[in-house]
């Protein structure tokens, strides 16, 4: 999952002294969150490190459901079993272990838990009153040195909407009014007093870009840069420039052992890019301006993880497909201004039939609740046109390959033995608009239970006042 | 002439205009759902003649010179209707030169009417037809005042005079909406909505003498206060923007004298003065998804609202404002059917029952004779997401799915192409 670069072997054997023995060191290393867990000088954890800790959970045996395993695979008939927070089998007639928890699986469907790798749930919570909107720096127009998971209130009444609606893991971006919107981070979605004990454990730091209108439509409102589309594109290179010379002086250093440079929140984390630790997540929706990204890209030698919302990326899907960029998508949105006015619906088919990596994502606190739903027009657009994909293929938009993009398909995403056992039993077909979440397990661990005697998460705001039926129906 | 829809769709007739519009079509072999007295009839046929429906049965003779659509155990439904939304008034939401649904610092209210502004070459209105949406209320949004004006009932077949029911509904805001637009209190708000009633009944009233001296100490123009003593007059249906329990109940109090029928747009807490609601007679045109706490006006929300005030005898029927998304209405429908409203309440409640809230019960939103021939062919539930509409037809003319969308589909179908093809 990590790519190494030449300088890491620093930080590799820094890593192993303090593991044997605490010791000091260089405190521009402590901020790196991609070290996420390890010990640092003194007791606990590394600062802004992941403090999940997966609830208790035992076995679980659902028998006899329909499987989409996530990979594009399915099993009728089947059974899924996990234990100790991770998936031991998929497969038919599994026996029961002494003490395991049997669910009926018969009519219903099971799945992983979904993934939306585009959300801004604690940075724009609900409601959505100024005191609330944290969730773009708009200040200046690169802004590298902010972190989403610093403005995420854990109590935002729309993280457990979210999970009745299948989502066990979710990224949370800054938004795009800035070219360079600073550090997103990926949730497990469980209710937490901190946003540090729900942040993925050793999930990759991403960072985020954004194209076309926004910036441009924010800076150049206050006459100040940039202000055309070509005023992005310098805002960017100028960024990356500094970014190289920065992580130049972090390599003298270490070939020469002298001091090194003056910490830079800004560089730390555009540097963290070009060594390949953080992954860049960018807000971009013409094809022609992906087009441009990618020579930034080529440029600075640095990857593009996935394009975000890229309503024309059906245009270039073979380009993506080529470069290994995945598009994060809607199934339908379109029209609300000028860079998605070519949206269609058929972009995550076409994405798909090009062999790219296609991703269903939210970018809502509405459509999060069902990205089954948009999973199913998607899936619907395809079967208009003639193209023969059916439900398991579609799931991989919404696991698989978001699990992919946010660099832990080694963890989540699929119901692989030994992964997370992040699974979502459906009351039916999930693409099916008549289909509910009957019950979402994050590590094993049962968060959501459908039903009179379920299991129903609830933040503080929403004591005394919200009511039951916010998310399921009270009969 | 007997053709069946395949081929008259690999002739691409459908898409015609006109070419295909004979006088007499039958649509034959479908599950028809009437959304009327005669309910779901199965291998029925539909006759339409001129654009009219002329008979519904499952042994309706079809005449020699019909035009045979075979639908072949497919579902028919009457057109969708997306009862309060912007279609026709705005193309791109985000370039302001296209927004033709508000005023900003115009001091129109009631009298502003959105009928002229109504663009019938909008590329909205093939995506609406592809999915299925033959009709809508284009509606003013609130401007600068708690009245946003007059709404009219369209047609999106892109044939002249989208217009066919001008000014039919006035639509007001209370709440924080409101509340933004008569100096930031809630209370506020419905107060200027009751006053401008007032002082049009003073107007009404008075000569044409008294009313030039009247005019000067009335807090709005003659052109807004003749428009409300004809809302008056006419008893024409208030459309009022309003979420929060505490603002329906006032709204409700207030209004009892007034001789206008009330309807409830938004009414995310309504479900709490359910009751009130339908001793009132007051339908609710809501959005089945909007379950989110995401403002104070909303704190109440929740995903059952529509099932509860069905329950409580309250009509319901489902919207969504932006008119680039009323293909969502069957989403929306699909939804409140998961959150326990009965399947065909929720289809009325975007067929049946907006054709009845604009006044238009008796020729739209039914497969019916005399009724409208705005009809539907599903590949399946119009309410599942993966089924999608075979045609869609508007007085009688068959649309086969088309839009820009479809042509850009089709230019970058093969993407690894260099050279794109010509448009379309």
């Amino acid at each position: 999952m990590r790519i190494l670069k030449p300088w890491v072997p620093l930080l590799g054997a820094w890593a192993l002294t303090v593991a044997a023995e605490p010791a000091p060191v260089p405190a521009y290393y402590e901020a790196d969150p991609s070290r996420a867990g390890a010990p640092v000088r003194g007791e606990g954890p590394l600062p802004y490190s992941s403090r999940y800790a997966p609830e208790p959970s035992g076995a679980v045996l659902i028998e006899n459901a329909t499987v989409l395993l996530g990979d594009g695979t399915r099993l009728d008939e089947g059974d899924v079993l996990f234990d100790a927070g991770r998936i031991v089998a998929v497969g038919q007639d599994l026996a029961a272990p002494v003490g395991a928890a049997v669910v009926d699986g018969a009519g219903r469907w099971v799945s992983p838990g979904i993934i939306d790798v585009h959300s801004h749930l604690g940075d724009y919570p609900s409601p959505g009153v100024e005191a609330h909107s944290d969730g773009n720096e708009a200040t200046a127009p690169v802004t590298a040195r902010v972190w989403a998971e610093h403005s995420v209130w854990p109590q935002d009444p729309q993280f457990p909407l979210a999970l009745m609606g299948g989502v066990t893991t979710l990224q949370i971006l800054p938004g795009s009014a800035n070219l360079v919107g600073g550090r997103g981070v990926t949730l497990k979605n469980v209710q937490a007093r901190s946003v540090m004990d729900m942040k993925f454990p050793g999930a990759p730091h991403s960072l985020k870009m954004a194209c076309g209108e926004n910036p441009k439509r924010v800076y150049g409102r206050r006459r100040s840069a940039p202000s055309t589309r070509m005023g992005n594109v310098a805002g960017y290179r100028e960024s990356w420039i500094k970014a190289r010379a920065y992580q130049a002086k972090l390599d003298a250093a270490a070939a020469s052992g002298e001091d090194l440079p003056d910490r830079d929140l800004e560089m730390e984390t555009l540097a963290g890019v070009l060594r390949g630790e953080i992954l860049i997540h960018n807000h971009c929706y013409r094809a022609d301006e992906m087009l441009i990204m990618l020579d930034i890209a080529r440029e600075f030698d640095y990857k593009i993880t996935a394009f975000h919302h890229a309503t024309e990326a059906y245009k270039i899907a073979d380009v993506l497909a080529e470069e290994g960029v995945c598009g994060a998508l809607w199934a339908d949105w379109w029209g609300f201004k000028m860079e998605s006015n070519d949206a269609i619906e058929e972009n995550i088919a076409l994405m798909e039939q090009a062999g790219a990596c296609a991703i269903v994502h939210s970018d809502s606190a509405r459509d999060i609740q069902r990205l089954n739903q948009e999973a199913a027009k998607a899936l619907m657009a395809a079967q208009r046109m003639g193209l023969p994909y059916d439900e398991a293929l579609a799931m991989r938009w919404l696991t698989q390959n978001a699990a992919k993009a946010l660099g832990i398909a080694d963890q989540t995403g699929t119901l692989a033995p030994g992964l997370m056992a992040d699974v979502v039993l459906w009351s039916g077909n999930p693409f099916s608009v008549y289909s509910r979440a009957e019950r979402v397990w994050i590590d094993g661990h049962l968060h959501y239970a459908a039903g009179p005697e379920g299991v129903r998460p609830t933040t503080d705001f929403d004591l005394a006042q919200t009511p039951a039926g916010r998310g399921e129906a009270q009969q | 002439m007997k053709r069946t829809a395949q081929q008259l769709l690999a002739l691409g007739l459908l898409a015609l205009a006109g070419a295909v519009q004979a006088e007499v079509t039958a649509i034959t072999g479908a599950t028809v759902h009437t959304l009327g007295p005669a309910g779901t009839l199965e291998n029925a046929t539909v006759l339409v003649r001129d654009g009219i429906i002329e008979a519904v049965g499952v042994e309706v003779p079809v005449p020699a010179e019909a035009t045979v659509l075979e639908a072949e155990g497919q579902v028919l439904t009457p057109g969708l209707l997306a009862p309060i939304t912007n279609i026709g008034l705005v193309e791109v939401s985000g370039v302001g030169s296209t927004n033709d649904q508000r005023l900003k610092d115009t001091p129109v209210g009631p009298a502003f009417s959105v009928r002229h502004g109504v663009n019938r070459f909008s590329v909205l209105f093939g995506v609406a037809r592809t999915g299925g949406v033959t009709r809508a209320l284009a509606a003013p949004e609130p401007g600068p005042g708690v009245f946003a004006g007059q709404g009219s009932v369209i047609r999106l077949d892109g044939a002249p005079a989208p217009v066919t029911a001008p000014d039919r509904v006035l639509v007001a805001a209370l709440g924080e909406r409101g509340a933004d637009r008569a100096g930031g209190s809630r209370a506020r708000a419905l107060q200027s909505l009751l006053q401008g009633f007032a002082e049009a009944q003073r107007y009404g009233r008075s000569n044409e003498l008294s009313r030039r001296g009247l005019a000067s100490g009335l807090s709005l123009p003659y052109y807004d206060l003749e428009a409300l003593e004809r809302a008056l007059s006419e008893k024409q249906p208030l459309w009022v923007h309003v979420d929060r329990a505490a603002d329906l109940e006032a709204l409700l109090a207030a209004t009892e004298a007034l001789p206008l029928p009330l309807v409830i747009v938004g009414g995310a807490e309504a479900w709490r003065v359910a009751p009130a609601l339908a001793a009132r007679n007051v339908p609710v045109v809501l959005d089945p998804l909007g379950n989110l706490p995401e403002s104070f006006d909303r704190l109440g929300a929740r995903i059952d609202n529509a099932t509860l005030l069905h329950e409580a005898g309250v009509r319901v029927a489902f919207t969504e404002l932006v008119g680039h998304e009323v293909r969502e209405l069957r989403q929306y429908a699909g939804n409140a059917v998961a959150q326990g409203l009965p399947w065909e309440v929720a289809l009325a409640a975007i067929t049946r029952v907006p054709a009845e809230l604009w006044g238009e019960g008796d020729r739209l939103g039914q497969i019916a004779p005399g009724y409208r021939a705005d009809l539907v062919l599903w590949t399946g539930d119009p309410l599942e997401l993966t089924s999608w509409a075979r045609w869609t037809m508007i007085e009688g003319q068959p649309f086969a799915p088309a839009s820009r969308q479809l042509q850009l589909r089709d230019r970058y179908r093969n993407p690894a192409q260099r050279v794109l093809p010509p448009g379309g």
